[in-house]
């Protein structure tokens, strides 16, 4: 049995293991393009100003390299589905060598758990050895220029390799029911993209977050004396304006402070009094990982829901 | 499901049915393949002949009723699936692998692989061992196929439509290995056709298959010996037709043919036997029974002769 995977999976393999490596080696150069700048202090200034775009390679900068990697990593959960899951057990069907493979002297159910035990582990091990250089890189970049950690939360740590983990059985499952190698690779990448754009979307609401009044003001002695800037390690999920108690919004509309009435000092307290800023967010240091951990966890499950369908959709 | 232990059938369906939304693939079919022989399983296309053979290796469940192989019911189909060999009707091989790969995964997938029995085929019939499986004839793939259900060493071999791409000679050559080993080894074999002549050599049972629903299903022997054609004066037909069971019957001016199925003798005075053949008996199943059983079926009938008798 590990022989036929073998024999069908060699080449990708080859091609896996090569990209890896490729991927892991540029990572590697750019960490240490980056912490080379530490070591020149006539370089050091751009730590400062948090604007550093460093030359790695001749036509690669250290800003390239991130925005590439912002681009293409959301990217591989729709890879590994539609090119390693959805034909999985759709090419069988289509080419009909189900009627071989499983007239053979072990269940189906066997075939189809070493297919996903094995087909996972590489996943897992793979993606896992790439979200660690990628996770480790992402600090460096953090530290060398101002992008918000926040931005590359869906790519960096477990919720990189539990992703690509769903996208793969996601696309075994629509394999199974579509039973054509085409239309379930042309289903998968349809109905990934809502799935994905809601996971990147909900995971900030899978932890309570913090909430904090006047966010953005500077106050001293109770007067405001400037407007502060968002905090770039905070992922900042609402804003909204509330009364007197610092929790019930209130309707702009309705001015407890009408200015034709009020004036001066009286408007100004007034104001003080019954509007607030009430800011919800998670802070880097605070929520990251418990976030990465409850993502990790729904994309698990997720997965573990595929892969259920997919067990009684092949034994029926 | 001890080798050589007469425990029970090889094969044995009750009420079996096979349902595809409102349509019945299969139903009521009742089949009981003593072990050891070689069964012939006809039909026109449709009839529900793969349905069958894929209830019989476990690629398909049953809407209603039970079928057993070996003594072993078919939701325990990780125990049967070791001794029962199945060859599709299309090349459901990995078309990429080569000769010499498909043995070895039948190696690996098999832990009763008899490797020096499918070395020894692939030499008898000449098989390009490093060549694709692709780009052999579809006559090359269905021996390879075979072979590979061969080499597994079952107990029961189900063979769909094996014989529709290879040409007479191989045919013949593969039919007689398959009689050798299924006396060598007490091999029970069920083979799909829907040409009669291919199986009339090899079978000694035959189940008759119509629009979904098994006709008859016997040994040859028996069949011959049950059914009698008769020719006699039309005006005494009622008489023989009220005390027989009558298959087929048909006139022509003063004259009648009746086909009858009765172990008794039949002595009439006026009615002489002639001689029978299995074809005449499988056409008259099928011709009588769709008439009347469904009338919309009868319109594919012609087609279905003209197969048997080419």
């Amino acid at each position: 049995m590990i022989w036929l995977i073998w024999r069908h999976y060699r080449w990708m393999l080859v091609l896996g293991i090569l990209a890896l490596l490729i991927l892991m080696a540029l990572f590697a150069l750019n960490v240490s393009t980056m912490n080379a700048v530490y070591q020149q202090p006539n370089e050091a200034h751009c730590l400062q100003k948090g604007d550093c775009n460093l030359v790695v390679l001749p036509g690669l900068t250290t800003r390239t390299w991130y925005s590439l990697v912002f681009q293409s990593f959301p990217l591989l959960p729709f890879v590994v589905g539609i090119f390693l899951g959805a034909p999985l057990l759709a090419r069988e069907y289509e080419k009909r060598t189900h009627l071989f493979v499983w007239t053979q002297s072990m269940s189906r159910t066997r075939w189809l758990s070493t297919n996903l035990m094995l087909l996972g582990s590489a996943v897992v091990l793979g993606f896992g050895a790439l979200s660690l250089v990628a996770t480790w890189w992402s600090f460096v970049q953090d530290a060398t220029f101002s992008f918000s950690p926040w931005s590359t939360f869906m790519i960096r740590g477990s919720v990189l390799v539990a992703n690509v983990l769903f996208g793969l059985l996601f696309g075994v499952m629509i394999g199974a029911i579509v039973r054509r190698v085409l239309p379930a690779m042309v289903i998968t990448l349809v109905l990934l993209i809502p799935l994905q754009i809601a996971i990147w979307n909900g995971y900030p609401y899978l932890f309570p977050p913090s909430s904090q009044l006047e966010y953005n003001w500077k106050i001293v002695h109770g007067e405001v004396v400037g407007i502060l800037n968002d905090r770039l390690d905070d992922l900042i999920l609402s804003r909204e304006t509330v009364g007197a108690d610092g929790q019930t919004p209130i309707n702009v509309l309705d001015n407890p402070c009408p200015d034709d009435k009020l004036t001066g000092e009286a408007l100004r307290q007034c104001n003080e009094k019954n509007f607030h800023e009430l800011v919800k967010y998670h802070r880097f240091n605070e929520h990251f990982w418990p976030l990465q951990l409850a993502t990790t966890a729904l994309l698990l499950t997720l997965a573990a829901l595929c892969t259920g369908v997919t067990y009684w959709r092949v034994r029926r | 499901m001890d080798r050589g232990k007469v425990v029970s059938n090889a094969l044995h369906a009750q009420q079996l049915g096979k349902r595809y939304g409102a349509h019945w693939a299969l139903r009521n079919c009742n089949i009981q393949l003593p072990r050891g022989c070689i069964a012939g399983l006809v039909g026109n296309n449709g009839a529900g002949k793969t349905t069958l053979l894929h209830l019989a290796a476990g690629l398909l469940r049953p809407s209603t009723g039970s079928i057993e192989m070996l003594g072993t019911p078919s939701h325990n189909m990780a125990m049967l699936l070791p001794h029962i060999g199945f060859v599709a009707q299309e090349c459901s091989l990995y078309r990429q692998f080569t000769v010499s790969e498909t043995l070895i995964a039948g190696r690996k997938l098999n832990p009763a692989w008899d490797e020096s029995l499918a070395r020894s085929l692939v030499d008898r019939f000449k098989l390009p061992l490093k060549q694709t499986i692709g780009k052999l004839s579809g006559g090359q793939q269905a021996l390879v196929a075979i072979i590979m259900a061969l080499a597994k060493d079952p107990e029961l071999l189900l063979l769909d439509e094996p014989f529709s791409n290879i040409d007479p000679l191989a045919k013949h050559e593969i039919g007689k290995v398959i009689m050798e080993l299924a006396f060598e080894r007490s091999l029970t074999i069920l083979i799909s056709s829907h040409v009669l002549a291919d199986l009339e050599a090899l079978c000694d049972y035959l189940i008759i298959l119509a629009a979904s629903q098994v006709r008859l299903a016997d040994s040859i022997e028996h069949i011959m010996e049950q059914h009698k054609l008769l020719i006699g004066p039309s005006e005494s037909f009622d008489a023989i037709a009220t005390a027989y069971p009558v298959i087929q019957a048909s006139h022509t001016g003063r004259q009648s043919t009746v086909l009858l199925r009765t172990d008794e003798a039949v002595s009439h005075p006026a009615w002489e036997q002639q001689d029978l053949a299995l074809e005449t008996v499988v056409l008259a199943y099928l011709a009588t029974q769709e008439s009347s059983w469904e009338a919309h079926a009868s319109s594919i009938l012609p087609s279905f002769q003209k197969e048997v008798f080419s």
